[in-house]
């Protein structure tokens, strides 16, 4: 496990107390499961707890991740129908989403036992990626702006992962912020001067960044 | 460096693709913005009725238009990038 040491700054700082249960991070991210969505709308819905939360850019449909699996909306969020998932996955523990923006059929996921896995068909069905995580805990995912097929991945317990090919594969990159509960991942157009762009974390103790060139 | 004024951790980070200078967090304490790169940030709660925040979402078609999740599935829109934010179920 090789660890790089990043240079991350608090952006932000706060008194933390203790929260119950665990509500995760969103990201962007585009796709449209709904040809899977197969129950019939409810207001809201059967959620363990709510982790993340994309719009389809085509569509403007919205996909929710939860404790429970995803659920889908066509309407803004004023029904759902939980989206039915295809494809061999290792769990249903949707903790974060991540789009290509450049591409809008490909979605990442992450969560608890869940690794990275990823979608070429505007959700429809999933498959995991490639090897190199230390865990199959994802709490947090961030596709790089300019490059989509670079992204990084919070890893729980453990650290900050990185692939250059959309999933291929994945390397431990650093220990994160010094403050090492990260919730989400965003990576803003904000170039460092070293021919990258920063990586913002948001934690249980404020937002931090980091330059993601070294 | 600002603080966010929220007692409690965050749950959420998005950033608006269009601007790079605005991101959105949330906390228990409802939603938070920078349009400073993150050196300051400020509430923007008006219609969220105290409700915990679990996720956000920022529609890249307009990225005035933002969807917040409760942790217990709530949601809410905003079409003024989180000055007023309207229940949806």
């Amino acid at each position: 496990m090789s660890t790089v040491g990043w240079s991350w700054s608090r952006t932000a700082a706060w008194r933390a107390i203790a929260l119950g249960a665990a509500a995760l991070g969103a990201s962007l991210l585009t796709g449209d499961p709904a040809s899977a969505a197969t129950e019939a709308p409810r207001k809201m819905p059967e959620v363990g707890h709510v982790h993340t939360l994309l719009v389809n850019p085509t569509g403007g449909n919205l996909l929710l991740g939860t404790h429970r699996g995803l659920y889908l909306s066509r309407d803004e969020g004023r029904s759902w129908q939980r989206a039915e998932v295809a494809g061999t996955i290792p769990g249903t523990d949707f903790m974060t989403l991540a789009a290509d923006l450049r591409d809008p059929r490909i979605l990442y996921a992450g969560g608890h036992d869940l690794g990275v896995v990823k979608s070429v068909d505007e959700g429809k069905s999933w498959a995991p990626t490639g090897p190199g995580l230390e865990s199959g805990h994802v709490h947090a995912l961030a596709v790089a702006p300019n490059v989509p097929s670079t992204l990084h991945a919070w890893v729980d317990q453990d650290g900050l992962y990185r692939t250059p090919d959309g999933g291929g594969r994945w390397t431990r990159v650093d220990d994160g912020p010094m403050n090492p509960n990260v919730r989400a991942l965003a990576q803003p157009d904000i170039p460092t001067g070293m021919g990258g762009v920063f990586v913002y974390a948001a934690t249980s103790d404020g937002v931090f960044r980091s330059a993601d060139c070294f | 460096m600002g603080r966010v004024p929220t007692t409690t951790t965050l749950t959420t980070l998005v950033a608006d693709r269009s601007d790079p200078n605005v991101l959105f967090t949330a906390s228990r304490d409802g939603v938070f913005k920078t349009t400073d790169r993150g050196l300051r940030w400020q509430a923007v709660n008006r219609g969220l009725d105290g409700a915990a925040i679990a996720a956000l979402a920022i529609d890249p078609r307009n990225p005035k238009v933002l969807f917040a999740a409760s942790d217990q599935g709530m949601i809410f829109k905003t079409t003024d990038g989180g000055a007023s934010w309207r229940r949806q179920n």
